[in-house]
């Protein structure tokens, strides 16, 4: 299972990042008001990844495993942020997109989230 | 022969900010009952860029539009040297087959410059040593601007020459550096091309190089004039053989005289 890699600061994610748990819950409202819901999936986590400024090097490193998942294809791999593990991972995106802002400055926004629990 | 994105003034690909993406294509089913069926239709990426140009001069302006015009919009092909990537096909592995050893062998990883493990230990056995690889096997750049570049630790203070050949191994351009002891240094050779030969990327020979062992990292060959901010391959190779231009309109924005400024889309197929 491959593991997201952690760049030259030690870690996966640098500041600015934002999480998210996210509930799946149907709710279907009937005419007289009532309602009935349930849980359509487990709770699932969000990462919202932004790499800015890193230089060329650690910019390989995150290239290097959105090619080894080939964007969001393969669901199997896992990233540990904040000391916390979290599996089934998938790209939210095809794509990876570097902006190039100062010489060998990079900037790159990844989407990541959980497509099932344990 | 390859017909070329051209360069602008100076050798000049883009300017800054410079967008390059990387695309995979995946079709997704998502069940409701919870299995995922995905089905990857790219094993590689295909290339997708955007070339923003804020300050062009007349000059550029027109290179730009009658390229533009010579490939009638999003109807022709032609090769895009990304200045985001890396014309060395293998840029920390010395051992593939896509390195020429002259009287080189190369060993295991050793530290990098950057504090991983991803450099390589290489040793020259005879007084003329030297590693070369194609950066453009198709030729046809001539006028193009590139420029040569590798991470290079010597164990004693020594000389080391990198430069570029052509195809009959005749130098077209090479500086020669002095390396301390013990430290990373990098080194590079940027060249104006005069031929339109293919063009390999030559590390070590005008006798610099002995039978020393010489710790190696990140060779590279970037579409510009100096040696840019370091990119891997292979997963960033530099050279895009089928592009087209992603837009019919070229639209110009003057703000002033030899004061223009454009937005470029470029997208590569198969």
């Amino acid at each position: 299972m491959p593991s997201f890699p952690e760049i030259r600061s030690g870690s996966a994610a640098l500041y600015p990042m934002r999480r998210a748990r996210i509930h799946g819950t149907a709710v279907i409202r009937f005419v007289d008001d009532t309602e009935q819901r349930w849980r359509s999936s487990p709770p699932m986590m969000q990462f919202v990844l932004e790499y800015r400024d890193i230089n060329g090097y650690d910019l390989s490193r995150l290239l290097e495993f959105f090619r080894t998942v080939k964007g969001r294809f393969d669901t199997t791999w896992d990233i540990t942020v904040g000391g916390v593990t979290y599996h089934h991972m998938m790209f939210d995106g095809d794509a990876f997109e570097v902006v190039e802002s100062k010489p060998d400055r990079y900037t790159v926004r990844l989407t990541c989230r959980q497509w099932r629990r344990e | 022969m390859p017909t070329y994105y051209p360069q602008i003034y100076g050798g000049v690909i883009t300017q800054r900010p410079y967008v390059a993406a990387l695309e995979y294509l995946t079709s997704v089913a998502q069940q409701a009952s919870g299995p995922r069926y995905g089905y990857a239709w790219r094993d590689e990426p295909l290339g997708r860029w955007e070339l923003r140009y804020a300050a062009l001069r007349e000059a550029d302006v027109q290179a730009l539009e009658t390229f533009f015009a010579q490939m009638e919009g999003r109807l022709g092909e032609f090769t895009y040297l990304d200045p985001g990537g890396n014309l060395v096909r293998y840029s920390e592995d010395f051992s593939h087959s896509s390195w020429e050893r002259y009287t080189v062998t190369t060993g295991g990883a050793t530290t990098d410059p950057f504090g991983g493990n991803r450099a390589m230990r290489c040793t020259g056995t005879s007084g003329n040593s030297m590693l070369a690889t194609y950066v453009l096997p198709e030729g046809g750049a001539s006028g193009f601007t590139i420029c040569g570049s590798v991470w290079v630790r010597a164990q004693a203070a020594q000389q080391l020459a990198i430069g570029f050949i052509d195809s009959g191994f005749n130098v077209v351009s090479h500086r020669t550096w002095e390396l301390p002891a013990g430290r990373w240094v990098r080194i590079w050779c940027p060249v104006a091309l005069a031929t339109n030969s293919n063009i390999r990327l030559l590390i070590g020979g005008f006798g610099t190089w002995g039978a020393v062992t010489l710790d190696l990292f990140g060779a590279q060959c970037a579409p510009t004039p100096g040696p840019g901010g370091y990119q891997r391959t292979p997963g960033n190779y530099g050279l895009h053989a089928k592009c087209r231009f992603d837009q019919d309109q070229l639209e110009i924005e003057y703000a002033g005289p030899n004061a223009a400024s454009a937005v470029v889309r470029i997208v590569e197929y198969r």
